[in-house]
């Protein structure tokens, strides 16, 4: 009990501090921050598979503190994760402490920074450390970053430093990143060029990262080959540095733009590539057009053996993750086909992704008063290409060998993520407002999730608003999912009420009519209120969460199933 | 210009940080000869043993439960269950708030096989190197479920000497075998006295059982014959060292855990596991 | 142990910003923190150039994939001419978005037709800097560019308690 007495007064202590509303200026000084809490009650569910927590009270709970003066700048995060929520205990981010600290002073020419950063090189091939706190992902470096600009339009960053793992102590780390990046902006530099419209960016990086290399790796073992020889990849054999390059250039003109960045990465042996020598590459294209009412966009992406992290024995979750290839397909925020997102598969992808926006004018037939927002997706994913090298046949086994070879354009057999969707946001008059979307997903279960087979599905979903007055609103969601496939189909509702600008009180019910097994046919209710006073936030919910991944951006982390109220508290001051 | 230079000798020293390795990178393993006797084998009285692998972390506040359903288990089944505890992942390593957990249980090995069976929250364990990731309030009714039909035997002979250890062993397969059978040795050690967090409490002497130390023949074993198919009342015997300088185990408290198993990406067995104490 | 550091720790923390509020009396609003952004063609931008002429601002910090961040955006976008017409406002949409999506943030505003000046904040640092947790977040600066009010989340209606905050601070 005493450490949850500690948990409960540390809350209403910080909330007590955070009604300081405002931020402190006192000459040039500034000091802010903002304070996170998420804590839930755990009750255990059988049916839903909720397991019996050990602690029934949960929490995660951080304090950001910034100082400023001028060009000085300097903060200072602590973390309280001791008894962390069962999500994150799955990840293991389970501690407490100081993780994240920096000074940073910068003029017109030049920025540093010592302690903890994030950055990122480029669209992220080559290096990107940053964190998304709701996943747990917190990729800093601890070490030292140097930026300079020394002419207008130039600008050189150079970055030193050891990659965060939750609470592991930096102290005998045997890893290290280090990096460089420049970038040129000829539009800056040429001011002819800007004055007909024309910008164009160049810019390369390079990063590489040290791990010390002392022990041999067993090489003949793979599950599923029939290895006859054993062997193994000796210590001298396994590269400590191992470098990446990337290089890419940006052009636009009026509406028009195209980016383009293309990595490759040195040998690097290590567990998620099964120790192959090969190197890895990755291109990313993105071309995009709009104009006044319309707009389209149409991305490629295709990497191959580009999981590149601080350390060779780890390929879990996003620990110590250097790099980051983005996942270029449509995000959603729909409820029923979260579990179904397309993670990046930074060692077998290629596909593309197509978005076209378009806006019926207002006043027009089909337009209405206000106008009709249509928006049009489609994305596809594949594996790459694959055919093992001779060595590899001969041995039985790709460890310890040039791997396999790609050609590169060439889509692999099996398809990873599918998506087509049409969405329809129209505004009939200032109180109604209604966004209608279908969506058929096909996704590789097997690879994407380790289950078996694919999902193919139907989404219909219906977002309806109601201005009761102008600052009472009802909105009723509704989705249905129709499959045959994993679970089976789902029925999703969800009323909110909210009274603008402060509090919103919602009831849902995710209702999963379809599962194959008659007796997981489950409700998943959920019911919550939030409070909203300028930038605090205090949330109440109630309610089972089934078990399934969630992903943001692309990056997922698994979600064990729950039941329980839980209590969210944010603000900054 | 004066910039320009200078970037070009950062961008210079960043080239040393380019390794180019040539191949071949694999070398053969060294299995040494076996010069040992092994006393006869009565294969009415072998039993089929049980491993359970468990992960753990000794900045995971709720292990230490996981170890003592492991020591009840061990009360029930006896010696017929090898335990091979794996400290791997974030809470096996050196906590940085916290000085007490300076110590560092990791090992590649254990590295190795928390991402091959893609562990992530503990305590958990993997039983038989079967695919499912089991928390302990199933390992008992999952454990007795294990097939125990003994398929092969496994004999070891220990020799200490020097700072190194020796294993010699004979497998003895009892049944025909169709698919590749690997044989891993891998060390633990028990009674290793370090802080363990348990719930809210930082127990400074716990005892850690059954620690995994190191692998003598890698993460994962050598293939047992050329072509790994064997067949009944067929005998084979093996030998691999390590050397126990420059580490900080103990030899009188360590001991060989030998694994005989078949493992492919959807399936996986242990045919016979055996233990024996270094000395 | 580690409850006495976090006790100390929370004190400390209090009283630094106790004796802030003190200071806070005196009406110095905080000003934007200065960070290098980037413009929807990839050109560099640091906050410190976010003004208009000593008129009202609003600063929005959004995403693509973001509902509510959407909703708010596209219901401001309703009233945005009359707004401007009235105050003189000027409306800054800071995605957040990253390398993933960032390329379909100039699409996408050009699709709906927003009027804003849109920029990007790809790996979040204007966002860490401004202490923001969560979007949709939105801040009016007055024409000094100080920071006079904040809030997060948004709710149907929401935009009309920013317009009237906006007409009180021109005088309307």
């Amino acid at each position: 009990m005493r450490k949850h007495l500690s948990l409960i007064i540390s809350v209403i202590l910080l909330f007590s501090l955070s009604s300081v509303q405002g931020q402190h200026q006192l000459g040039n000084s500034r000091i802010s921050g903002d304070f996170g809490f998420n804590g839930m009650y755990y009750m255990p569910d059988s049916l839903i598979g909720a397991e019996k927590v050990d602690s029934k009270v949960r929490a995660n709970a951080f304090i950001n503190l910034l100082y400023s003066n001028g060009g000085f700048s300097a903060g200072v995060r602590y973390e309280y994760y001791q008894f962390p929520l069962i999500d994150f205990e799955k990840i293991q981010y389970q501690g407490q402490g100081v993780r994240y600290f920096f000074a940073d002073y910068k003029n017109k020419f030049i920025q540093v920074t010592a302690g903890n950063f994030y950055e990122q090189f480029g669209n992220g091939l080559a290096l990107r450390a940053y964190e998304d706190r709701q996943l747990g992902v917190d990729n800093s470096l601890l070490g030292a970053r140097v930026k300079v600009t020394p002419y207008k339009g130039i600008t050189i960053k150079g970055v030193w430093g050891i990659e965060r793992l939750n609470f592991e102590s930096y102290l005998g780390r045997r890893d290290f990143v280090r990096g460089l990046d420049g970038e040129v902006s000829l539009g800056e530099l040429i001011p002819k060029m800007q004055e007909k419209g024309f910008t164009a960016n160049i810019g390369a990086s390079f990063v590489s990262k040290f791990e010390k290399a002392d022990e041999a790796i067993n090489a003949t073992l793979y599950p599923g080959t029939d290895s006859t020889c054993n062997g193994e990849i000796p210590a001298d054999k396994i590269p400590q540095n191992t470098p990446i390059w990337a290089t890419r250039l940006s052009f636009g003109y009026k509406g028009f733009r195209l980016d383009g960045e293309y990595a490759q990465k040195m040998q690097d042996p290590n567990v998620s590539n099964d120790f192959i020598y090969k190197k890895g590459d990755a291109l990313f294209l993105s071309a995009t057009y709009s104009m006044k009412g319309f707009g389209v966009a149409a991305s490629f992406i295709r990497s191959d053996n580009m999981d590149f992290r601080s350390q060779r024995m780890v390929r879990q979750n996003t620990w110590l993750c250097i790099n980051n290839i983005p996942a270029i397909n449509r995000q959603y925020s729909y409820q029923l086909i979260s579990n179904y997102s397309f993670a990046s598969q930074p060692n077998s992808q290629i596909g593309a992704q197509l978005q076209i926006n378009y806006k019926i004018p207002k006043k027009t037939k089909l337009g209405g008063k206000y106008g009709t927002d249509l928006t049009f997706n489609y994305s596809r994913f594949h594996n790459t290409d694959q055919q093992p090298v001779a060595l590899a046949t001969e041995l039985g086994t790709v460890r310890g060998t040039e791997g396999y070879t790609s050609s590169f354009f060439k889509f692999g057999p099996d398809l990873l993520y599918q998506d087509v969707g049409l969405e329809i946001s129209h505004r009939f008059t200032k109180a109604w407002k209604w966004i209608l979307a279908y969506n058929y997903i096909t996704y590789n279960l097997e690879i994407l999730q380790g289950h078996n087979g694919m999902m193919r599905g139907h989404l219909v979903a219906s977002d309806l608003q109601y201005k009761v007055t102008p600052k009472h609103a009802l909105r009723l969601e509704l989705q249905h999912l129709y499959t045959k496939d994993d679970e089976g189909s789902h029925i999703y509702g969800m009323l909110e009420y909210s009274i603008s600008p402060k509090w919103f009180i919602s009831v849902g019910d995710d209702w999963n009519y379809g599962n194959p097994d008659p007796t997981h046919r489950l409700h998943y209710f959920n019911i919550s209120g939030a409070f909203v006073w300028n930038t605090t936030r205090i949330a109440l919910n109630f309610g089972k969460t089934k078990e399934g991944i969630l992903c943001i951006g692309g990056v997922c982390r698994a979600v064990p199933a729950s039941y329980g109220v839980g209590l969210s508290i944010t603000t900054s001051f | 210009m004066k910039n320009i230079i200078i970037a070009l000798v950062i961008a210079a020293g960043f080239m040393i940080a380019c390794d180019r390795i040539e191949g071949p990178y694999i070398i053969p393993s060294e299995v040494e000869e076996v010069t040992v006797e092994f006393p006869p084998l009565d294969p009415s009285s072998v039993f089929r043993k049980l491993l359970i692998e468990e992960y753990t972390g000794h900045y995971c506040p709720n292990c230490p439960d996981g170890h003592e359903e492991l020591d009840r288990l061990h009360g029930i089944f006896q010696d017929t269950l090898v335990i091979v505890g794996i400290h791997a992942g974030a809470l096996a390593a050196p906590q940085a708030t916290d000085a007490n957990f300076a110590y560092d249980f990791r090992t590649d090995v254990g590295n190795e096989l928390r991402s091959f069976f893609n562990i992530d929250g503990i305590p958990v364990a993997i039983i038989n190197r079967k695919k499912d990731i089991i928390s302990p309030a199933r390992w008992q009714s999952k454990l007795a479920a294990e097939d125990r039909t003994p398929k092969a035997a496994i004999q070891l002979v220990n020799q200490y000497a020097n700072n190194t250890l020796k294993v010699n062993a004979k497998v003895t397969m009892l049944q025909d075998y169709s698919q590749p059978l690997r044989l891993s040795f891998l060390l633990v050690e028990d009674n290793i006295i370090k802080p363990q967090l348990k719930h809210s409490e930082t127990i400074l002497d716990y005892t850690h059982k059954h620690v995994l130390r190191a692998g003598l023949n890698g993460t994962f074993g050598d293939m047992l014959t050329g072509d790994g198919i064997l067949q009944k009342d067929s005998a084979y015997t093996y030998g691999r060292s390590i050397t126990f300088a420059g580490h900080d185990w103990n030899p009188d408290n360590c001991s060989v855990v030998a694994i005989l198993y078949y493992k492919d990406k959807l399936k996986g067995e242990v045919l016979q596991v055996e233990q024996l104490p270094v000395k | 142990m580690k409850k006495i550091l976090f006790f100390a720790f929370l004190m400390v923390a209090s009283v630094t910003l106790f004796a802030q509020e003190t200071l806070e009396k005196d009406k110095h609003y905080a000003k934007l923190p200065a960070i290098d952004i980037q413009t929807l063609d990839g050109q560099i931008f640091n906050t410190s150039n976010i003004q208009n002429d000593g008129k009202p601002i609003i600063i929005s910090l959004w995403a693509t994939w973001c509902k509510p961040c959407i909703a708010e955006l596209t219901a401001i976008a309703d009233e945005y001419e009359d707004w401007v017409e009235e105050t003189g406002v000027k409306l800054y949409a800071i995605s957040i978005d990253d390398a993933k999506t960032s390329a379909r943030v100039a699409p996408f505003v050009n699709g709906r037709g927003w009027e804003y000046t849109v920029l990007l904040d790809v790996n979040s640092d204007f966002k860490r800097a401004m202490n923001v947790n969560d979007v949709p977040y939105l801040c009016i600066l007055n024409g000094n560019g100080e920071i006079v009010w904040q809030h997060t989340s948004y709710a149907p209606g929401g935009e009309e308690e920013v317009f009237e905050i906006i007409k009180k601070m021109v005088g309307k």
